[in-house]
């Protein structure tokens, strides 16, 4: 397992969401960094813009202004710097419609966010602890 | 009528009426001829009395210059006998032709000519006397009277004559009346039998007039009808294009409509959970991050507040889950409704570990319906029966097929309600108890409702307050 501070990039367009999952986050004691990209646009700059972030995994809504998720899961997954990153779905939409594109385009996970934020809190410690510690990350290319 | 019949016994009719006008005629003619003979009959008769008449006048004037050319001689007394003698054999020839049919008076014409012939010679002797001077009075008177006896016997062979042929004139009479009598007889009845006939012809005809407008007026009938028909098979056409029209255009409005619920849908799931989240996400920070602050008492508002979020988001699971039951697809297949049902009793044992539950599920049920949404209903049923006998320290939930009822049942021994309200009880968001005995949203039985309704099944429901309720449904 590699040392060190591991990025990752929450993709979130609600500051409340925002500010609530880095909260669980914290709480989780999971050592890492987090960028956050409000809309789909700038998700994509920072992923392939001149800063070119390589998260370690990416939290990613489906809800987002100007470039929807899906369009962004899609670019993450169409571009050779960025295909194997890891991208779990964070998302309110229990839409079937959304769960089969998602995967269609190659989501490594899809989480429904629950209404309940101790729940919600469990599920990102989980989320953290699988992804971050538990799961090989894919070498930085 | 008999058609086959009437149509041998028209042209036997028809002959047999030809038949008797012809004999009528025949009669009619025959009579005429008789007529016409009796006519000749009597014509002939005047003719011999005439002639037997004359003969007779003939043969008085013969002698009658006699007596005074005997007693004269002069010759001129002599001269009627002459002519007398002269007209005599042409008037027998006549005679003799006229009553040539009949020999008793041909006979008397035989007589009469010998006796004719008698008196000339009678006369011619007289006259043979006379000649060179007179006779005295008595000679001539003498002479005269041999003339007076042939005379007398001419005369009863004339009486004779005219005697017999007034007989055969009788006779014919008397025949010609005969015939007359019968002809008109027979022409009575041939005519009576030709009327009947003609009668009979004459209803014949009518009623075949009769038949033959009928027909007409039914054919007629018959056109017009099947005018009608082809209109109306026409405007049936016209309608069907529009009637096809009018259901294009309304199942492009209803897929529209469903478009529109589904985004609906989506932006549901999406947006109102959203704050939601937020809502539950900051009291809870606020409680653990401000702990000393908040208090007990805050703590226990916040509690508050979390578990009414909780509630609005079960809502909005709850609403979606009925929305979408409404538009999706039914896909009728064989469910295995005991193994569902023992399925969806286990995940209740799961959710629910502290209390005693006992699930008596049937074996071998099975059922023809969509296997989603009869999972939904069955969920929210057994969910219900579970929720409802919460306050129950046993709670035993039966689930099978009632014979009598002809449904599936599934029975619980918990809180019950009030029959009173068994219509509403189906309705969306209708509670018939209160968030403080039971917390619900009120759209677990409308959800299970819409579903067997889309099964075009009835659901109904059985309850005594305080001793269970029984729900009771079918799927066709």
């Amino acid at each position: 397992m590699a040392e060190g501070r591991r990025l990752i990039l929450l993709v979130e367009d609600d500051p409340d969401h925002e500010l609530l999952t880095i909260r669980a986050l914290q709480k989780s004691n999971i050592a890492n960094d987090v960028r956050v990209a409000r809309d789909g646009e700038e998700a994509l700059n920072l992923l392939f813009g001149e800063e070119a972030l390589s998260p370690q995994l990416i939290l990613l809504d489906l809800k987002l202004p100007k470039v929807d998720g899906l369009e962004v899961l899609r670019r993450i997954r169409e571009s050779d710097k960025t295909r194997m990153l890891p991208v779990v779905v964070l998302t309110s939409s229990d839409e079937e419609r959304d769960l089969i594109r998602s995967y269609q385009i190659g989501v490594n996970s899809y989480i429904r966010k629950p209404v309940n934020f101790s729940e919600f809190a469990e599920a990102t410690r989980q989320l953290g602890m699988y992804w971050l510690v538990l799961n090989e990350c894919p070498p930085k290319s | 009528m008999k058609p086959r019949g009437y149509s041998i016994l028209f042209p036997i009719l028809l002959v047999g009426a030809l038949l008797v006008v012809c004999l009528n005629t025949w009669f009619a003619l025959r009579s005429v001829d008789v007529l016409l003979a009796s006519e000749d009959w009597v014509q002939h008769t005047w003719q011999v009395l005439t002639e037997v008449e004359q003969i007779m006048s003939l043969a008085k004037d013969a002698g009658a210059g006699n007596l005074h050319y005997l007693l004269t001689g002069d010759e001129a007394f002599a001269e009627p006998y002459r002519s007398a003698r002269q007209l005599m054999p042409r008037g027998l020839d006549d005679l003799q032709r006229l009553t040539a049919d009949n020999p008793k008076q041909l006979a008397n014409v035989g007589e009469l000519r010998a006796a004719m012939q008698d008196r000339f010679l009678q006369i011619e002797s007289t006259i043979m006397l006379g000649r060179g001077g007179g006779l005295k009075p008595h000679e001539a008177m003498l002479a005269n009277e041999g003339g007076k006896l042939q005379l007398d016997r001419l005369r009863a062979i004339g009486d004779a004559m005219e005697h017999e042929e007034h007989r055969l004139l009788a006779i014919r009479l008397g025949q010609t009346r005969r015939s007359t009598r019968s002809a008109r007889e027979t022409i009575g009845l041939a005519s009576l039998l030709d009327l009947c006939l003609i009668v009979f012809m004459a209803r014949y005809i009518v009623r075949e007039r009769e038949l033959r407008l009928v027909t007409e007026q039914v054919a007629a009938n018959l056109a017009a009808s099947r005018a009608e028909v082809e209109a109306n098979a026409l405007e049936v056409q016209a309608l069907n294009k529009t009637l096809e029209e009018r259901v294009r255009l309304r199942t492009a409005e209803l897929e529209t409509t469903n478009r529109e619920l589904e985004a609906f849908s989506y932006s549901v799931s999406h947006d109102l959970r959203a704050p939601l989240r937020t809502i539950d996400g900051f009291s809870l920070a606020l409680e653990e991050d401000y702990a000393a602050a908040v208090g007990v008492t805050g703590k226990d508002y916040i509690k508050r507040v979390r578990s009414g979020v909780q509630r609005m988001g079960e809502l909005i699971d709850a609403l979606l889950q009925l929305s979408r039951i409404t538009r999706a697809a039914i896909q009728r297949e064989h469910v295995d409704m005991s193994a569902m049902a023992h399925t969806v009793a286990d995940d209740l044992l799961e959710q629910n570990p502290g209390r005693e539950i006992e699930f008596k599920i049937e074996h071998g049920l099975e059922a023809e319906a969509d296997p989603a949404l009869l999972r939904v209903a069955l969920e929210n049923l057994f969910g219900n029966a579970v929720k409802f006998s919460s306050k129950v320290p046993k709670a035993v939930i039966e689930f099978g097929w009632d014979k009598e009822q002809n449904a599936w049942f599934l029975r619980d021994n918990g809180a019950g309600f009030d029959m009173y309200y068994a219509e509403k009880l189906f309705n969306a968001f209708n509670r018939l108890h209160g968030d403080k005995d039971f917390k619900g949203s009120g759209i677990g039985l409308a959800t299970v409702a819409r579903v067997i309704r889309r099964h075009h099944g009835t659901i109904w429901a059985d309850s005594v307050v305080d001793h269970g309720a029984t729900f009771l449904f079918t799927l066709r």
